[in-house]
């Protein structure tokens, strides 16, 4: 009968939306890993431990009266609350319950509600006997105010503070993938500080004038020399006692390097992990990022100028030194194989990552990058390189925006050397835009100067820039003669004086940097 | 024109290709036997040389006939070399040379190159321009870099022709001619381009280059009317 309510009330909850709601919403605050709200709530939860471990510290000499008492059932209330939601959010009770019923009734066999509770329960227990959960236990505790001895409790509200860092669990994690030396450094100095303290207990034990009167005395002073702290209010009396302390000494600096070299070695292979973590952290926390598979000369000057204007990017490179160099020179780097899926998924390329460049000399590898990109994201926009004349259809297949040839780019500049070395360098200089030559596009805003203006009437010359022509909307009615079709629209060369601009049309200028800039300037002032 | 093309691999095949016009003589230099095969099957005139020795580049007609000298070796140390080489023995013939890594730019102008080109850096700004500027990248590739009726191009202003002696007044330019005039070299000032704002005050003369951008027909007119019987491209 009983076992039938239950049943029944676990139906109810499954089909309740707030209840879910309600759930899904806790388990976004207390342990949703990629949940901004459980950042605010772990750095409110670390404000109040501190509060509370100061408190309790201040209280040790000096009484706060009402204020602290109050303050004192606050925090552990909250801390009860937070550990039954915790415990609450763990699992899934009414589904286990409405699975052994459901399991039950398949094969028509009579459902009893114990052993299903009693799974339950042990779930439960699970949570209750984790690590965290018995520290967040534990940090309740001092606040009961009877038993002094429980006060040293307190340290593990301190401990709960390593719930809501993530680093330092990163600290716990390396140590703990150290076991093996850890343990086999322990066990040796076990040894030797047990040896010690019975070969001084031994030798100076009974002596007259020796400080050393009990075992635990032996043990105290053995860990104090063999650490190399060496207090010195216990010293050996006899040249026995004294040639025991040598040895320990001498230990004593082999243990301390060997423990700090294990530390530091696990540390720096752990570091390229921790390097990656950072890095993933980084691309979570914007949307435009424009990745740049492939360090080589083209991506060297991809990413130069992408990073002079201040764009988010990342460098992906096979080879180690050149991922050292990109690092060195400031950029977000990783070494990895572009080609592996995997890698790829798990640079967020559906949502950090708004543009892929794939500038590796290997055309069977930018393919593979290209269908790999294409394939995780419909709309990422991709840049590839094609090293051979044959490639550049394939790349386009794969699914590639832009293909860019670098032999191509350069044959066409190269042949125009022959017959025209002036035009050569000016063309250079458009292309390479290390001249004063910039080029640049400018979109008209609405009610901006330029804005229902002739072109005689903006006059250009003005502002020190020249008009290259203007793309407007396709089907623009105009007498002028040199359009050419775009995919955006057509592309109005050399538009004569008395072409009327309109807003939202594209101003294509040549000029330097600081001509460009101010007039982007004016325009974008005047409309306002 | 007589044009020698050091080498036939990657890059240079393009650009033979492209070179590779009725008004240009074409000539083939390579030392590996299968690069010359290659350049041979495409019809070229070809020459299997050791361009390290001074006496085969004489042979290849360096210092007598050859008239525009391109260095298109797969490694920068090599083209340094052949440029060196080539200037030894020539003092004046122009040479183009293609550098792989940025650092060794000087290395070839001091080596007396006339042009260095770096091709993964237009390359690289090539793709840069695509992502931010993307239609700046789109105008380019369909009109400077394809093969429709939009040329870049120079034009030399003759002795007493309409512009001799003139102001860079760009509006009777404008008026007459569907060209953009991008700048000129003042043949006064040595040979180095002025980009158009930066001269505007600038008084026009004889044997001055114009560089304009536009269709064939108005290049050609405007050459006509400033007679000048130069080819374009």
């Amino acid at each position: 009968m009983i076992g039938r309510k239950i049943v029944h009330l676990c139906y109810l909850l499954d089909d309740n939306q707030t209840y879910l709601r309600t759930k899904r919403f806790f388990y976004g605050l207390l342990s949703d890993p990629t949940s901004p709200m459980r950042t605010r709530f772990d750095v409110t939860m670390i404000v109040l431990v501190i509060a509370s471990v100061s408190i309790l510290v201040y209280e040790i000499k000096q009484d706060l009266g009402w204020f602290g008492d109050a303050f004192e059932i606050f925090i552990v209330t909250v801390f009860i609350i937070e550990y039954l939601l915790r415990a609450w959010i763990y699992n899934d009770s009414r589904s286990i319950i409405i699975e052994q019923y459901e399991q039950a009734e398949f094969v028509h066999a009579e459902f009893h509600i114990a052993p299903a509770l009693k799974k339950v329960l042990r779930e439960k227990w699970r949570y209750a006997t984790s690590p965290l959960a018995i520290i967040d236990l534990l940090a309740i505790l001092p606040s009961l105010r009877g038993v002094r001895f429980l006060r040293i409790f307190l340290l593990f509200r301190l401990f709960k503070l390593f719930r809501y860092a993530s680093n330092v669990s990163e600290f716990a994690k390396v140590l703990a993938e150290k076991r093996f030396e850890l343990a086999t450094l322990g066990l040796i100095a076990g040894f030797i500080v047990l040896a010690s303290s019975t070969a001084i207990y031994v030798l100076e034990g009974g002596l007259d004038g020796s400080q050393i009167d009990t075992l635990y005395d032996a043990v105290y002073w053995s860990l104090v020399t063999v650490s190399t702290v060496g207090y010195g209010d216990i010293i050996p009396h006899s040249p026995e006692g004294r040639f025991v302390a040598m040895i320990l000494i001498v230990s004593g600096i082999g243990f301390i390097s060997f423990f700090t070299s294990i530390i530091v070695s696990a540390f720096a292979a752990k570091l390229n992990t921790l390097r990656e973590q950072r890095l993933f952290a980084e691309l979570g926390r914007f949307q435009d990022f424009t990745l740049i598979c492939g360090y080589g000369r083209v991506g060297e000057v991809v990413v130069e100028k992408l990073a002079a204007e201040k764009a988010h990017l990342l460098v992906l490179e096979k080879e180690p030194e050149k991922v050292e160099l990109a690092r060195s020179a400031g950029y977000l780097a990783l070494q990895g194989d572009a080609s592996d899926n995997a890698l790829l998924e798990r640079l967020h390329i559906q949502d950090s990552i708004k543009t892929v460049v794939c500038s590796t000399g290997d055309d069977v590898v930018n393919v593979f990058i290209t269908l790999t990109a294409r394939y995780l994201n419909k709309n990422v926009l991709i840049v590839a390189r094609a090293n051979k004349r044959e490639s550049i259809r394939k790349l386009q297949l794969a699914g590639a925006d832009y293909v860019v040839a670098p032999f191509e780019a350069v044959s066409r500049v190269v042949s125009a050397y022959v017959d025209q070395p002036i035009a050569f360098d000016a063309l250079y200089g458009i292309l390479s835009g290390n001249e004063d030559i910039s080029t640049d596009a400018v979109v008209v805003p609405a009610g901006s100067l330029a804005d229902g203006k002739s072109i005689d009437t903006i006059d250009f010359p003005h502002y020190r820039l020249v008009l290259f022509g203007i793309v407007s909307p396709k089907g623009r009615k105009s007498a002028h003669t040199s359009v050419f079709e775009l995919d955006e629209g057509d592309f109005h060369f050399h538009p004569p004086g008395d072409f009327l601009v309109a807003s939202d049309d594209v101003l294509v200028l040549f000029g330097d940097e600081f001509s460009l800039s101010h007039f982007k300037d004016k325009l974008g002032k005047s409309s306002l | 024109m007589r044009i020698a093309i050091f080498g036939y691999e990657k890059l240079a095949v393009d650009i033979a290709d492209y070179l590779n016009k009725p008004r240009n003589d074409l000539i083939i230099v390579d030392n590996k036997e299968e690069n010359i095969r290659e350049a041979a099957k495409q019809g070229f005139e070809t020459v299997l040389a050791d361009y390290s020795h001074d006496q085969e580049l004489r042979e290849i007609g360096i210092g007598t006939d050859i008239e525009t000298i391109f260095c298109l070796l797969p490694d920068d140390a090599e083209n340094v070399f052949l440029v060196i080489s080539v200037r030894s023995i020539d003092a004046r013939v122009p040479i183009v040379s293609i550098a792989d890594a940025q650092d060794s730019i000087p290395k070839f102008l001091a080596a007396g190159a006339d042009k260095v080109i770096d091709p993964y850096e237009i390359s690289g700004l090539k793709i840069w321009r695509m992502i931010r500027k993307p239609i700046v990248s789109q105008v380019i590739e369909k009109t400077l870099m394809s093969k429709l009726d939009l040329h870049l191009a120079q034009v030399t202003i003759e002795k007493g022709s309409f512009l001799d002696g003139r102001e860079l007044a760009e509006s009777s330019l404008r008026q007459q001619y569907d060209l953009v005039l991008l700048g000129l070299v003042d043949c006064n000032f040595g040979d180095e381009f002025i980009f158009r704002t930066r001269g505007l005050r600038h008084r026009l003369g004889a044997g001055d280059i114009l560089v304009v951008i536009g269709p064939y027909s108005d290049i050609d007119r405007l050459r006509r009317d400033l007679r000048a019987p130069e080819l374009f491209w």
